[in-house]
């Protein structure tokens, strides 16, 4: 049986995947990377969230395997995403650091029951960082076009609310003793999860069609 | 509702808040940063478009003192002997009428040649290569050079710049001409990747090349080429000659 939280996750994944999917061929680099990553996500959700029923006790190792897997697939997306080649640079340098101080925390953290919380802030930081990089990028390249129907835009916002809730949520959830506050955080986090999901989705709808490319895409 | 979920519904309140307002805040700013730029954009386009008047309007010049020049000291000085030829009281009536006929038909020649070197639309219609290959062709009949010309056989596009360029090409072989005490004249013209290159060179005097833009007429002929969003590479060096590069 799959958690009820997670099925509307899966199918708020598995319809970002088919935007994707549809939205292919007038997508970039990044965008196909982006279908990549839904794609993972939605194979480890499902794991994760299926794997009591093979009489696993925690979900942990799951997402200690996909962790380095995401630095990989958000730096890769980023490197593509970014103008200039010094920005690219530091995506490289910035993604062998984090998957360092994600092995190093892994392998102090050893035990496969309990959560990575070091490896997940570090993540958390690396993509809150990449996302306000190209901000700042995008700021200094204005284009004619409306920053509201940008789908880079969309992309970047949504990883920059998501995971600074999550880093948020993952330095408090330690702290938190009531099992109902800790429900409450949770639960907090989950709905976060269909935002940044949705969000990210919906950015697929936001890519010009080839037809109605602008002048900077001929 | 117990302490610690209070707390974590206002820290999460306090932090959506925070975060939409930034990014609220980024688009607010980018929409200014997008208004300046646009603004930015249009004066250096109307910047340009009024250099591009200048330019056009100093080409104009330039070509009408060339046509003034050319009326004056070669078609006005071969009527004036036609005339004089005609109104000569010692020489014989049929001769005269003779030498004056073929001074008149070498004065019609050369208004003919002045108006084809004018003429835009035909630069237009036939397109940059072949116009260059009719002047290549006005030079071998002059005997005075040994025009080689060598081209591949991809055309260029015709565009509205083109003209600028065949002034430029135009201005590069009457200096030639002029100033380069030159017996060989070489083209070289071929396009690769969407770039035509055309090559001028001759075995003349050449000249000191200080700096790159060195002199007016380099220099203008700099400032056509990127009016007409080509490049332009000289090279010379005293006695070895002179290559000029047009890309476009």
């Amino acid at each position: 049986m799959l958690n009820p939280y997670a099925l509307p996750l899966l199918i708020i994944i598995a319809l970002g995947v088919m935007l994707g999917m549809v939205k292919r061929k007038n997508s970039d680099k990044a965008f196909h990377t982006v279908v990549v990553l839904l794609v993972v996500t939605f194979i480890t959700e499902l794991i994760a969230n299926s794997i009591h029923n093979f009489g696993f006790k925690t979900n942990v190792t799951v997402y200690k395997i996909f962790d380095p897997l995401q630095v990989i697939l958000f730096s890769y997306i980023f490197y593509h995403l970014y103008q200039f080649r010094k920005l690219k640079i530091f995506a490289v340098y910035a993604c062998i650091v984090a998957l360092i101080l994600l092995t190093i925390s892994t392998i102090i953290n050893i035990s496969p029951n309990v959560n990575n919380s070091i490896g997940v802030t570090t993540k958390c930081a690396l993509y809150i960082l990449l996302s306000l990089i190209k901000f700042s990028e995008m700021l200094q390249t204005p284009s004619e076009e409306n920053i509201v129907v940008n789908p880079t835009f969309w992309f970047c916002s949504a990883v920059f609310f998501f995971f600074s809730v999550n880093i948020m949520f993952w330095i408090t959830f330690n702290q938190i003793s009531e099992s109902a506050a800790k429900n409450t955080a949770r639960l907090i986090h989950v709905y976060c999860n269909y935002i940044f999901y949705s969000i990210v989705a919906l950015s697929f709808l936001l890519i010009p069609s080839k037809n109605k490319l602008p002048d900077r895409y001929e | 509702m117990n302490n610690q979920v209070s707390t974590i519904f206002f820290g999460a309140t306090a932090i959506f808040t925070v975060l939409v307002f930034f990014i609220i805040l980024f688009v607010v700013y980018y929409k200014q940063r997008q208004r300046a730029h646009l603004l930015e954009k249009k004066s250096l386009q109307s910047a340009f478009e009024q250099e591009k008047i200048i330019s056009v309007m100093e080409i104009q010049e330039q070509t009408f003192n060339e046509v003034s020049r050319e009326i004056h000291d070669n078609i006005g000085q071969v009527l004036s002997l036609a005339r004089m030829q005609l109104n000569n009281p010692n020489q014989s009536h049929p001769e005269a009428i003779q030498h004056a006929d073929e001074l008149l038909e070498q004065a019609i020649r050369d208004i003919r040649s002045l108006s084809h070197t004018l003429n835009t639309y035909k630069v237009q219609s036939m397109g940059i290569i072949e116009s260059t290959m009719q002047l290549v062709e006005q030079l071998k009949n002059t005997r005075q050079f040994n025009t080689i010309i060598e081209f591949d056989n991809v055309y260029p596009e015709p565009k509205d710049s083109h003209i600028i360029i065949y002034r430029m090409i135009q201005e590069i072989v009457n200096n030639i001409i002029k100033h380069s005490k030159a017996s060989e004249i070489k083209l070289n013209i071929q396009t690769r990747n969407d770039i035509t290159s055309l090559t001028i060179s001759d075995n003349g005097v050449g000249f000191k090349q200080a700096s790159p833009h060195q002199g007016i007429g380099m220099r203008n002929l700099a400032e056509r080429a990127k009016l007409a969003n080509a490049s332009i590479e000289f090279n010379s060096n005293s006695g070895n000659g002179t290559s000029i590069q047009i890309k476009f």
